[in-house]
């Protein structure tokens, strides 16, 4: 989060003078090479400039801007470090937006170029269109006398970076790479320079470049003269050479596109200057509060329904506003960890360290508790994160107040215990055993035998909709409501013994992993899967959703894949792990927790991108983990092994602000009964789980599309009616075309698009070509499409001449001369 | 050290009170993620509140008993919220007190049918009952709320008494003014301090009119049913009656909107209330059906929201003034033909009187705690109304919130006559289909009119 907010800042206040200002102390120009992620290079270098050049004012006009791009070559040459040059390069590829932007830019420099160029590039196969950019620039350069090309240097300098970003997608900077390498072997005289023409494309004549050398010379000279001035492209009194003029007024006309287009650039660049003028943070939040777009009422006839939504939209916004503001009043800061020696990784701090570096009041989360004889243990946390439920394979449970380090009761079954899970409070847990799954209550008393539940592998409750799921080695799962004591629904997988069941927390669909490897969805009003997703070629061990139910963990011996629910795609894959995940969690703030064999590596944002190393990796030293549960509210990860349990600190995995009338580890046991029966209150029906939680906000179309199939009936009906006119319609048609009567004889009631007979090669391509793109080959392409339709309408009229005359001809009864050809007779 | 760690480190001070008379620490966190099955809970969470409006529906307060005879005429005073005159077919004369829920003065005021009673406004110092034997008698309310049932009470006599020389079928008084109407055969105008009526107004031919009511708002107008049929709008200002217009059924009972001036509603004998705009008579603004038999009488709340009904089937409906069906039916076992209901000044009551010589109390709304209640509580009934406004309608919120039960004749009574308009909504559609040229196409809120006269 702090590093977040951090480069928030930086990047915000581009826009305003102040914060340029402001940016300019902290940025070091040798710094800058390194520190590209944070800041643009194009910043950099402006406050270089304005470093050198102490300039005031920050904006420019767009003729300026087109100076600059006209000088590129030539800055290049000057001072300018490698360092800066390394910049570009990074710059180009991270700036992919920037990129899209250059790409209309590109256009038209191409479409007013080519017509010129194309004779001089003969020379060079470009197919990139910067390069004919730059010639452009160059030959420019050249028709420009040699002063004037030097005053319009050093605004240019700020500029460079921008414009060179411009010119370079990311395809295209590899074409450019090959020819600099070319380039270079061509150009003697460049490498003679000591500054590196890296980007100066090699399309420059040897005169011109000749030139460019000699202006270089002079240029620095004259830079060092136009460092006292602040405003040189204002200093039209100084140089008051005609060409130069002359050469401000074209720009100027070209500059002033220009200009429109950077505007466009800066802002599709910089999404932190947005409409609202709000941070990229307050944005987010502002989207996450409001819950999405709102309805549109544009289409909404009814002046009443209208109105009302919009009041409600209004509410909802205003709505979002207030909890923007609230959640800025949050108690809790996100834990976090802070390496201040970069190249170090988090992933070798040990939970010794963290232990030292946390204050004394929290060391007590970080404990160890030994117990071999009962076996490899499981674990559990309470909703609210307070309790601790430890169950040994051989029948030991207790039940642990955690933070305060007390048992709250302690009992052997003398049975095997396979699974347990807390259902709605703390008082109450369910057992899987040998055979049977009991209900105990937090004085260790059996309350239930639910004999339904036989050879149960796993458990799993559903806190809003009161419902004890289970599936075992029977391979049917099954949910239970607790309250009532109905089945609410039972269904058989169908794929064998099961002993992995998660829930997904945003819909409360079960998600079962199976033997072959499948992850299958159910919900228990559907007797079949909702969805299944093939995962892994091996026996899936463990699966975890995340909180906003759009990614899917699922492991199977070393393989651990992330999933996106949405899409039913892999997102990517986890690294080589060292030893076989048996179980893994998901944190409540995206942290992902796997085991590996006695291992447990924790990974952080790992859920959106891959990640190459964990954020922090623990070993048990010996002894496989049977489980792996993040404490929620907490900076806790629970890990229960072969000879016990253990609780590592993981700063930033837990939810640092409660909300009381959710999950309340302070709550009294007064609060705890008020919530049981409001929480009784609001169970929700098990006919509720669906993929989509939110169906309930929704319009049901189901209704328009039973009146759709209706109509649809209506016209089948109908049809023979719809035909005849058809016929009709075809005879009177007939007349016309001939290709027309087939096609209606095909179509019948339902008109049909006309289905193209014979593929034309040529407009397929252009159709296959990017649509927004416009470049040499499709307008070939399109020239010649154009030509080949001249040519038939000429090949028709031919005919139609010939026809004419033929008749002609007939009609009159004449010979037929050759010479009647050429004579006209309309 | 070059790390720095920071973990989430609750203090209990921030999360507990500290002593067990503090109120509970509370924390909220706004972010949606932490609240899965948002809309699915509120959802419940509004159906709950459907029900327990449902649960808690409690209208009828007390049963007030003291007549002998049905009650015929009901008033409320102007001034003081407790007050409500009622008067019986027998004569007699009774002033209540809803607080104690008793009689506070009787009086045997006429010896037959008390048609109307009305109290002098805005003091409400007297008050006058018309009757059957074609007098008029004021009374002053000091005068009769001494010795109840004692020897004197023979001796309690109006002020005045004011003989009319045609009869008598209703009265009003005037909002501010000393004057009140009264219908018969023709409407008269009186004057406290004159024995005769100092005005009559007719609208051409003799009509005998029934109900009559001045306009709150525009104090110088008044309407009058006819038993023509008609609604009749009358100016005092002017000696000719304004407009107008004859109905299918005749009308029993007319109020006017206090908040909208222009409108007012009719209750009429064709089981319906008419609203009508008082510029323009020839079509209504807004039908109210539900009742399953003749409508006896209409008043508004002074909300001017809402209004309630009483019918000769037994039952008193509550209708919101833009709605056409009912907000909710109110009905006892042992509730006969109500003949009055009015409300109280500050809306939160309604009073009626039936044909079973009893004045019963009710709540406007059904399940509204009466008592205070306190901040938390009103948040959270405010909480619940925007639910149920919210979800409302959604079709299992919708049917329970509609849903009103209704006495086994009265529901069957409903049904038949469910059909009997959809059979002639039938026929309706068929004439239009079969014979076109038969039907006249004439708009609902046209239909139950016959002419307007000018």
């Amino acid at each position: 989060m702090n590093k977040k907010n951090q480069s928030i800042f930086k990047e915000e206040p581009i826009t305003s003078k102040k914060n340029k200002s402001r940016n300019a102390k902290p940025i070091k120009p040798k710094n800058s090479a390194t520190k590209t992620k944070k800041t643009p290079t194009k910043q950099n270098q402006k406050n270089k400039n304005q470093k050198k050049n102490s300039a005031t004012k920050t904006k420019k006009t767009p003729a300026k801007q087109n100076k600059n791009t006209n000088n590129k070559n030539q800055n290049q040459n000057n001072k300018q470090n490698q360092n800066k040059n390394k910049n570009q390069k990074k710059n180009v590829n991270k700036n992919k937006n920037q990129n899209k932007n250059q790409n209309s830019n590109q256009k038209k420099n191409q479409n007013k170029n080519q017509n010129k160029k194309q004779n001089q590039n003969k020379n060079t196969k470009n197919k990139n269109v910067n390069k004919n950019k730059n010639q452009d620039k160059n030959q420019n350069q050249n028709k420009n006398k040699n002063k004037n090309q030097n005053k319009n240097d050093q605004p240019v300098k700020s500029k460079i970076f921008a414009t060179k970003t411009k010119t370079t997608p990311t395809k295209q900077n590899k074409n450019q790479n090959k020819n600099k390498n070319q380039d270079q072997k061509k150009n003697k005289n460049q490498s003679k320079n000591k500054n590196q023409n890296k980007n100066q494309n090699s399309n420059q004549k040897k005169n011109q470049n000749k030139n460019q050398n000699n202006n270089q010379k002079k240029n620095q000279n004259q830079n060092k003269n136009q460092n006292k001035n602040k405003n040189q492209n204002q200093n039209k009194n100084q140089n008051k050479n005609k060409n130069q003029n002359k050469n401000q007024n074209k720009n100027k006309n070209k500059g002033k596109n220009q200009g429109k287009n950077k505007k466009r650039n800066q802002n599709k660049n910089d999404r932190r200057t947005p409409r609202r003028k709000w941070s990229q943070e307050k944005i987010g939040q502002y989207k996450k509060f409001t819950r999405g777009s709102g309805a549109s009422t544009q289409h909404v006839k009814d002046r009443k329904l209208r109105g009302m939504m919009k009041s409600t939209e209004r509410t909802i916004r205003r709505g979002a506003l207030l909890s923007i503001k609230s959640s800025q009043y949050l108690q809790e800061k996100p834990g976090y960890i802070k390496v201040k020696n970069k190249s170090k990784r988090t992933e070798t701090i040990t939970q010794k360290d963290i232990v030292k570096n946390i204050e004394i009041g929290d060391q007590y989360k970080n404990f160890e508790l030994n117990l071999r004889t009962f076996g490899p243990y499981i674990s559990e946390y309470s909703h609210n994160g307070r309790f601790l439920l430890l169950a040994g394979k051989k029948g030991h449970i207790s039940l642990i107040d955690w933070m305060r380090s007390n048992q709250l009761t302690e009992f052997h079954v003398e049975e095997q215990v396979r699974d347990v899970a807390f259902l709605q409070n703390e008082t109450l847990f369910a057992v899987a055993q040998k055979k049977y799954t009991y209900i105990y209550d937090n004085k260790g008393m059996e309350i239930h035998e639910l004999d339904n539940h036989t050879d149960i592998n796993r458990l799993d409750f559903l806190r809003y909709h009161f419902l004890l799921a289970s599936v075992g080695n029977a391979g049917i799962i099954q949910w239970q409501d607790v309250s009532t004591g109905e089945i609410a629904g039972k269904a058989q997988t169908k794929l064998g013994p099961c002993d992995c069941m998660r829930q997904n927390p945003y819909n409360a669909v079960m998600l079962c992993g199976h033997i072959r490897g499948v992850v299958t969805m159910w919900s228990p009003s559907v007797k079949t899967p909702l969805a299944s997703m093939y995962v892994h070629k091996t026996k899936v061990n463990d699966i975890a959703v995340d909180r906003t139910g759009n990614y899917l963990v699922t492991a199977s011996e070393e393989v651990v894949k992330v999933w996106d629910i949405r899409t039913y795609k892999c997102l990517h894959q986890l690294p080589y792990l060292k030893g076989v995940s048996r179980t893994l969690d998901i944190s409540q703030t995206g942290m992902l927790a796997v085991s590996e064999g006695s291992r447990v590596s924790i990974w952080k944002d790992v859920l959106k991108k891959p990640k190459s190393y964990p954020y922090l990796r623990d070993s048990l030293g010996s002894g496989y983990i049977e489980r792996v549960r993040f404490c929620p509210y907490e900076d806790v990860l629970g890990v229960s092994h072969m000879n016990g349990f253990r609780s590592l600190v993981i700063p930033g995995s837990g939810d640092p602000n409660i909300d009381s009338f959710e999950a309340n580890p302070f709550r009294t046991l007064k609060q705890r009964s008020e919530t049981t029966v409001k929480q009784l209150l609001e169970k929700l029906d098990p006919e509720m789980i669906s993929l989509d939680p939110k169906f309930i906000g929704k319009v049901d179309t189901g209704a328009s599309k039973v009146r759709n199939n209706e109509l649809q009936l209506m016209e089948k009906a109908n049809k023979e009616q719809s035909l005849e006119r058809k016929r009709r319609f075809s005879k009177f048609s007939n007349n016309d075309d001939d290709d027309s009567s087939t096609n209606n004889d095909q179509s019948g009631a339902v008109i049909t698009k006309k289905k193209r007979k014979n593929k034309d090669k040529l407009k397929e391509k252009i159709r296959k070509m990017q649509r927004n793109v416009m470049d040499q080959k499709k307008e070939k392409l399109i020239n010649r499409l154009e030509r080949r339709k001249h040519r038939k309408e000429k090949r028709k009229e031919k005919r139609k001449e010939k026809r004419k005359n033929k008749n002609q001809g007939i009609q009159k009864g004449g010979e037929f001369r050759a010479l009647n050809r050429f004579s006209k007779r309309f | 050290m070059d790390t720095e760690i920071k973990i989430i480190s609750r203090r209990r001070k921030k999360y507990v009170r500290s002593t067990n008379r503090d109120i509970n620490i509370v924390h909220r966190n706004p972010n949606p993620e932490s609240h899965p099955f948002e809309q699915a809970r509120e959802y419940k969470r509004a159906l709950n509140s459907v029900k327990m409006d449902r649960i808690f529906a409690k209208p009828f307060l007390t049963a007030m008993t003291g007549h002998i005879d049905g009650i015929y005429c009901l008033e409320r005073h102007p001034k003081y919220l407790s007050r409500v005159v009622s008067a019986s077919a027998d004569g007699e004369i009774r002033v209540w007190d809803l607080m104690r829920r008793k009689t506070v003065a009787n009086v045997q005021a006429h010896n037959q049918f008390i048609r109307g009673i009305t109290i002098s406004k805005p003091n409400g110092n007297f008050f006058f009952s018309c009757s059957d034997d074609q007098t008029i008698k004021q009374w002053r309310f000091s005068d009769l709320r001494s010795n109840v049932n004692s020897e004197y009470q023979k001796k309690k006599k109006p002020i005045s008494t004011f003989i009319s020389e045609e009869t008598l079928r209703g009265i009003d008084h005037h909002w501010s003014r000393h004057t009140f109407v009264t219908s018969g055969d023709t409407v008269q105008v009186w004057d406290h301090k004159r024995s005769k009526p100092f005005q009559k107004l007719t609208f051409g031919t003799t009509e005998t009119s029934s109900a009559i009511k001045f306009s709150p708002v525009q104090k110088n107008i008044f309407a009058a049913a006819g038993s023509d049929r008609s609604v009749a709008l009358y100016d005092l200002k002017i000696s000719t009656p304004i407009r107008k217009v004859i109905l299918k059924n005749q009308t029993n009972a007319i109020s006017w909107n206090p908040m909208e001036a222009f409108n007012f509603t009719v209750a009429n004998e064709d089981h319906n209330c008419y609203t009508f705009d008082m510029r323009r008579l020839d079509r209504a603004l807004c039908i109210h059906n539900g009742h399953l038999n003749a409508v006896m009488d209409v008043d508004y709340s002074p909300t001017g929201r809402e209004f309630i009904t009483a019918s000769y089937d037994h039952t008193i409906r509550i209708f919101n003034i833009r709605s056409i069906s009912s907000r909710d039916v109110y009905h006892t076992r042992r509730m006969k033909r109500v003949f009055v209901a009015k409300y109280s000044a500050d809306s939160k009551f309604i009073i009626s009187a039936s044909d079973d010589m009893n004045i019963r109390l009710w709540k406007s709304e059904a399940s509204k705690p009466l008592l205070p209640v306190d901040r938390k509580e009103k948040n959270a009934i405010k909480y619940r109304e925007s639910l149920k406004k919210r979800y409302g309608y959604l079709p299992e919120i919708r049917r329970i919130s509609k849903h009103r039960h209704l006495p086994r004749v009265l529901y069957f009574m409903k049904q038949q006559k469910k059909k009997s308009l959809q059979a002639r909504a039938r026929k309706y559609r068929n004439m239009k289909m079969n014979n076109p040229s038969s039907v006249k196409q004439i708009k609902m809120r046209k239909r139950f009119i016959v002419k307007q006269l000018k």
